[in-house]
């Protein structure tokens, strides 16, 4: 009853603005000014008997209605308020699809915020190379002063979606099954859902503290990990494939780039005397970043990339240091949303209603239709 | 003949009602506005919030209330590890008396338990309690003073944006708007005044003057030359136990503290659920309102389309194969007291006579549910503003998305349905007498319920995929909300678009 909350806060401030984070595999939503997030939800909503990912989108008018579902889903089952009555807060990937911004405007009135940017804000930073890395694609942006480096940007299709892929062909190569069905261990990891091999991941995978040597045996090795599916069915996950799925992120492709290099390809792309700051503050979020281990993996790569050729004749740089953020690196860009919807910004940047229908289309950093008012966060 | 489930008796999707904004839902999926007379919905309707209840004990929040437990009921908790509700246990312990140490006496104490996954509290080594309720430790962040301070730092800074902005906005020249400014509440009078009193700048206080510089650093986070998850030599040695590792369900359900630890598991507390009103979003009529008490699982207004708009479902389809004529039973219901005509007719769009008949009223949001306006300093004229740039918002409608893959041979003659009568179910004599049914038409009747042939052939382009077909449903529908002159309730000839799913047609044999 929207009428009668009115009365109870007459005199008192705004509601606080609720902050979303829509992220392609897991949504955070909560309110501003709080410390964590009220729910951390998939990404998916059931529409027409079919559970789907938003992102699956395919058309403007299919995302709109998932979005609506999404946002139905968070209002009236997680955050229990009336969507008209509150400013929103979301906080989004600079390479964001236009499109998906644009409807998400549509179905809310709101201020958008570069989530690299966000993420600075719970550790009090002004300056950080930050580094994403999610359910889609791992993204860098370095952050100086308070300004996202645009130019720098790195991003690679290296996260969870790479991991799980990456565990499959693990399982199928390493493991072992007992079947009562007889069925061979390729049909058995065929057979298991994305949810069963992110449980997995989850649950049971780790990262080397260093990339494998050739020569075998010298590095250690977990020990197997029985997991039992439905059906009697058991699967053993060998201790190497324990280890394999996240190498995948360490593992130079063809273009010679992993998770370490994009963090020292873009300090490259930084102008000089801005690269020694940032890389003396690296930060490490995401979903992904809770893999145990990868942290303490990806500093001792990019130390070790940093001293090998073709980085150690351009890049001359010897301190890495990271920060442990005062959050779990799952929600630190919701967090930074918060804090910054916590404040007198929402009034005074966000985007109302109204003037979206004006413009017609959402004021946007990749789009010259519209001046770019000052793009400082903080 | 196999006997259907329930699930296909009353929650079919084989009979679908278009809705005026263009999707095509389930009967029961849909309302009927009875004073637009149309089908509307989930999409159409705009939803409010009535209360906030906890499931568990069903205790009522009121919202202040509800905000403040940030939506969580006080007494109730959830079971970390698998959602379901948990409930307190007595049990009495051997320990040292009160008075006298030496001396050991049995003791009651409580720990709460789930009855579904058996976690306990002892689990997760939480100490029992004294008292039955209410004397559990929170949760709480071992960060959230750094937050909060950091937060209040950058709440003044946008305060200081603010008015720097506004001050701007007015120029310089106008000294007696900034001396009136300076006895405001962030103004140097309210300082100095706090200054006097020997207290501390209040939080809203803060202003940039001591926010500089050097403050700002010292909240800077220290980066660390180690990274915080560093595996430990145990990581790899011992076996791992997939139980005692949470999974990432159980993580997210409490997402600040995130174990991953199955002994670290701490009970959360249950999170209320809301109860809703659908509003038309053309009329602002309720469609369905719940009772405000949450013990009570009845409606005070429940416009739902199942009891307005006749109910059809497929009794059933002999064998389809394309190009030949089979027949299909489509059994029509009259879920309303007043006898009801129906008329079966070839789809079609709806034409301008239609339209014009009954157009849709201009999208309105009525006050109550007009989206947040945000209070600027200075705001001209609010309401010209709006007017003038809002104007009038209508929801779009989608193109239906209708293939019909067969040809329905629909009766012309109109088919008379009997008023619903409850009585009518315990009574067996057929009452078909009174009307004069032409039996090549109409297979049965029973009560409000009557079953008629359609012939169907499906066309070619169904190939071997599913077999649909459309129809327009013309139907009398007596409305009985009484409007301004007409106290009578009046008949109005209304139309509903349905699309039914007749299966999949059979291949056709040889060469067929």
């Amino acid at each position: 009853m929207p009428l009668y909350e009115g009365i109870g806060l007459i005199g008192e401030k705004q509601l606080p603005p609720v902050c979303l984070d829509i992220g392609s595999a897991y949504t955070k939503c909560g309110f501003c000014g709080e410390t964590g997030p009220r729910a951390i939800i998939p990404t998916r909503v059931k529409l027409d008997g079919q559970e789907r990912s938003v992102f699956d989108y395919r058309s403007r008018e299919d995302l709109d209605r998932l979005l609506v579902a999404l946002l139905e889903t968070i209002y009236f089952r997680r955050l229990l308020v009336s969507p008209k009555d509150r400013p929103v807060v979301v906080a989004e990937s600079l390479l964001t699809p236009t499109i998906f911004r644009d409807v998400l405007a549509s179905v809310s009135c709101l201020l958008l915020a570069p989530s690299h940017l966000l993420a600075l804000m719970p550790l009090g930073l002004q300056t950080g190379l930050v580094l994403d890395i999610g359910h889609e694609e791992a993204v860098c942006i370095p952050v100086y002063e308070g300004v996202p480096v645009l130019r720098a940007w790195q991003a690679l299709p290296l996260a969870a979606r790479a991991v799980h892929r990456s565990l499959r062909t693990a399982l199928k190569e390493h493991g072992s099954v007992v079947d009562p069905a007889g069925r061979s261990v390729e049909q058995v990891v065929d057979s298991l859902s994305d949810a069963v091999v992110e449980d997995i991941k989850v649950r049971g995978v780790l990262v080397a503290p260093s990339a494998p040597s050739e020569a075998a045996g010298s590095e250690p090795i977990p020990v197997p990990l029985p997991y039992p599916l439905p059906g009697g069915v058991t699967l053993t996950v060998a201790g190497r494939s324990r280890l394999l799925p996240a190498e995948v992120l360490f593992t130079a492709d063809a273009d010679n780039q992993t998770l370490a290099t994009m963090l020292l390809d873009a300090l490259l792309q930084c102008p000089l005397d801005s690269r020694r700051p940032l890389a003396a503050s690296l930060v490490v979020l995401g979903g992904t970043a809770h893999l145990p281990g990868i942290k303490a993996r990806l500093l001792s790569e990019v130390r070790r990339q940093a001293a090998l050729p073709p980085y150690s004749e351009t890049l001359h740089l010897d301190t890495f240091r990271m920060h442990r953020p005062p959050a779990k690196a799952n929600y630190l860009t919701w967090l930074g949303g918060a804090m910054f919807g916590g404040t007198d910004v929402v009034l005074t940047r966000s985007l109302t209603r109204e003037k979206y229908l004006e413009l017609g289309a959402l004021p946007d950093w990749c789009s010259l239709a519209t001046p770019v008012a000052d793009s400082r966060g903080v | 003949m196999e006997r259907p489930n329930v699930q296909e008796a009353f929650l079919s999707e084989r009979v679908k009602y278009l809705c005026s904004c263009g999707f095509l839902k389930p009967i029961y999926r849909v309302y009927f506005c009875r004073h637009c007379q149309k089908i509307r919905c989930g999409n159409c309707v705009s939803q409010e919030m009535d209360s906030t209840y906890c499931s568990g004990c069903l205790e009522m929040m009121s919202n202040v209330e509800a905000g403040l437990k940030k939506n969580r009921c006080s007494t109730c908790k959830d079971c970390p590890s698998c959602g379901h509700t948990l409930s307190t246990r007595a049990t009495s312990i051997q320990a040292p008396s009160m008075e006298d140490p030496t001396k050991i006496v049995p003791r009651k104490v409580y720990y709460v338990a789930c009855g579904f996954c058996r976690w306990t509290s002892r689990d997760s080594k939480l100490p029992d309690q004294n008292v039955a309720s209410g004397t559990w430790t929170e949760f709480e962040n071992p960060d959230s003073e750094r937050l909060t301070t950091l937060s209040d730092n950058y709440r003044a800074l946008a305060v200081l944006e603010r008015s720097a902005a506004e001050q701007g906005k007015y120029g310089r020249q106008d000294k007696t708007r900034r001396f009136l400014e300076g006895k405001g509440k962030f103004g140097a009078m309210a300082r100095a005044t706090r200054k006097q009193a020997g207290l501390p700048p209040s939080r809203s206080l803060v202003t940039a003057k001591d926010l500089d510089a050097k403050s700002l650093k010292e909240m800077a986070a220290q980066p660390f030359d180690e990274a915080e998850d560093t595996l430990p030599e145990s990581a790899f040695t011992e076996p791992l136990v997939l139980t005692s590792v949470t999974t990432l369900d159980q993580r997210l359900a409490f997402p600040e503290l995130q174990t991953e630890r199955q002994d670290r598991l701490q009970p959360q507390h249950k999170h209320a659920e809301m109860k809703r009103s659908m509003r038309c979003r053309y009329c602002d009529h309720n469609l369905s309102k719940p009772e405000y008490s949450c013990i009570s699982i009845k409606f005070r207004i429940q416009l739902n389309a199942y009891y307005h708009v006749p109910d059809v479902k497929i009794l059933s389809v002999g064998e389809l194969q394309v190009g030949q004529q089979t027949e299909a039973v489509l059994t029509f219901s009259n879920p309303t007291i007043y006898p009801m005509t129906i008329r079966l007719e070839k789809y079609r769009e709806p034409d301008e006579e239609e339209l014009q008949e009954n157009p849709d009223p201009e999208h309105k949001e009525s006050s109550l549910l007009r989206p947040v306006t945000l209070q600027r300093g200075e705001n001209p004229d609010p309401e010209h503003k709006e007017s003038s740039l809002l104007g009038p918002v209508t929801l779009q409608r989608v193109e239906p998305d209708i293939q019909q893959t067969a040809e329905l041979t629909l009766p012309a003659a109109e088919v008379v349905l009997a008023p619903r009568d409850d009585s009518a179910e315990f009574d067996d004599a057929p009452s078909s007498s009174e009307f004069r049914d032409d039996p090549s038409v109409v297979v049965w009747r029973q009560a409000n319920k009557v079953a008629l042939r359609v012939p169907v052939t499906p066309l070619p382009s169904a190939g071997g995929g599913p077999c649909s077909a459309a129809l327009l449903l013309h139907y009398s529908y007596t409305n009985t909300i009484v409007t301004g002159e007409s106290k009578q309730p009046q008949t109005l000839k209304l139309r509903a678009r349905l699309v039914v799913d007749l299966g999949q047609v059979t291949a056709a044999e040889g060469s067929g």
